[in-house]
């Protein structure tokens, strides 16, 4: 099988995704911000859906109302006594509803599930640097959010803004959620960053390990998920073949260690 | 402003006794001086109108029942919460802080080492301060291990050479026996108070425990129902007085108070 250049493209550029979505969701994990990445990734749904009813491009469609999810998500965190719980349910099965009524039917499946259409060069380089960006940004930053997760208090005595770093974790998390959501489409795309972290916590004894594992068992999921894929034409879109072979993984590593 | 006008009159009070030759200079210049400290939380104010300044070197116990916002008015002195009136610091004056809780998960995939880095690279700081850090609280043997396995007291220990990281000249240790048992306490307050002896550091520590802060204490603030009352340690740590702060009767062990410089 020889593979167009568009292929090669996607490949790339889902592994550079899962990467970032690796180290991004290992924090996330650490967070415990399972139920939020969900949220935060069905928010893309209604924005897509109007992007496309008025013939927009989808991404900043999906960008804006993640963005406000963020925000929402941000402002729910920092006002405690309220059952945010409760409020994350509604807006996760209302954004669910909203988008599956005003998405075009023809485009649902791709939109919530991932696709492997071929991507383009500009597509591949804004992509790939966002990514990249995302990357640079959770390596250079992980000793504060570290901090902040040791202790909030002897992070806030050493001089850091923890609700800044808090608005800006989740902004980054709101990019890989937009940026995972072409391959494993709005339903599935919190899974990228919430499975290979839960692989990497199995396997890691420090949080260099922990970031590690966790991108390797990202990128090895896509890589393999999207071959599936493409090798089977039954299957339609990418996202269920990239999410169970990241949840094999999970599997098979919690059998080789004990989690620590 | 009511608050301004008594800010200005500490303000030239402090000012004054610095600068009168006839008091010794290194320990009775001010470490922190506070003046009409107010500080409510959500509608309840919890400490109201406090006035104290301390020197340079002194072990100040913050004492009172739980709950009575000892934490709180930590807090404050390190500006992490909002309050009234005024808080200051000595020029050049650093603060290192042990918090009472930790929240991290036990489970959390962190080395002590690596928390250690990572405080030393938020606060810009040098392999040498983390080193020097290391050896004061003696958790050399501790760097590789995670910090799910460690003991309450080994936790503890790392806390505090987190806190000395830099080599600050104010430490604030908020309950640091809580939940040591009888050895381990033993050794962190010997640590505290041979560092202030020798290194002339000025030790902020909060207990609930009136008889091991006994040992430490040059200075006491009682907090108790929003009235903090502040005094030396031999004028503050009769029974007389800790009684009508606590509000009730208590049990104090006297622990040779004489000998305190």
């Amino acid at each position: 099988m020889t593979l167009t250049s568009g292929q090669i493209y996607e490949f790339a550029a889902a592994v550079m995704v899962a990467i970032a979505a690796g180290l991004v969701g290992s924090f996330a994990l650490m967070k415990r911000m399972s139920l939020a990445s969900d949220v935060v990734s069905h928010l893309a749904l209604p924005g897509i859906g109007i992007a496309l009813a008025l013939r927009l491009n989808p991404v900043l469609g999906a960008a804006s109302t993640l963005l406000i999810g963020t925000l929402l998500v941000w402002g729910v965190e920092k006002k405690t006594g309220i059952a945010t719980e409760a409020v994350i349910g509604v807006v996760f099965a209302a954004s669910l509803a909203i988008g599956a009524l005003i998405t075009p039917r023809e485009e649902l499946e791709e939109v919530l599930f991932g696709s492997m259409r071929p991507i383009g060069l500009l597509e591949f380089i804004v992509g790939c640097s966002a990514a990249a960006g995302v990357i640079a940004v959770v390596l250079v930053r992980r000793h504060y959010l570290a901090l902040a997760l040791f202790s909030p208090d002897i992070a806030a005595a050493s001089g850091i803004n923890l609700s800044g770093l808090s608005l800006e974790f989740l902004l980054l998390f709101s990019l890989t959620i937009l940026l995972s959501l072409k391959f494993l489409g709005a339903l599935l795309a919190g899974a990228l960053l919430m499975i290979p972290a839960a692989t990497g916590r199995r396997l890691a004894t420090s949080l260099r390990s922990f970031l590690a594992y966790s991108a390797v068992a990202g990128a090895t999921a896509v890589v393999i998920g999207l071959a599936i894929s493409s090798g089977f034409q039954r299957i339609g879109a990418s996202g269920p073949a990239v999410v169970l072979v990241s949840a094999a993984t999970f599997v098979f590593a919690s059998f080789t260690r004990k989690q620590i | 402003m009511k608050y301004q006008a008594d800010i200005e009159r500490t303000g030239v009070a402090a000012g004054e006794m610095t600068a009168n030759p006839n008091v010794r200079q290194i320990l009775e210049e001010p470490i922190i001086s506070v003046s009409n400290l107010s500080i409510e939380i959500g509608g309840h104010c919890i400490i109201r109108n406090a006035n104290f300044t301390i020197p340079k070197g002194s072990g100040l116990a913050v004492i009172g029942p739980n709950g009575s916002g000892k934490t709180v008015l930590v807090k404050a002195l390190l500006g992490l919460l909002p309050y009234t009136g005024v808080i200051r610091w000595a020029p050049g004056s650093r603060q290192g802080y042990v918090p009472q809780k930790i929240l991290a998960d036990p489970s959390l995939p962190m080395r002590v080492e690596e928390i250690l880095a990572a405080k030393a690279f938020v606060q810009k700081m040098t392999p040498a301060d983390i080193a020097d850090a290391v050896a004061w609280a003696a958790i050399g043997g501790l760097l590789e291990q995670r910090l799910g396995a460690l003991s309450s007291g080994q936790l503890q220990r790392v806390l505090l050479a987190m806190a000395m990281m830099g080599a600050p000249n104010v430490l604030l240790v908020d309950e640091p026996t809580a939940s040591l048992d009888e050895g381990s306490e033993e050794h962190v307050f010997q640590l505290l108070e041979t560092t202030r002896k020798l290194r002339g550091t000025t030790i902020i520590i909060v207990s609930h425990d009136l008889a091991l802060v006994g040992h430490l204490a040059t200075h006491v603030i009682c907090v108790n129902a929003g009235v903090a009352s502040f005094g030396t340690a031999r004028n503050m740590l009769r029974q007389d007085v800790l009684e009508s702060s606590f509000g009730a009767p208590l049990r104090f062990h006297s622990h040779n108070l004489e000998n305190k410089s």
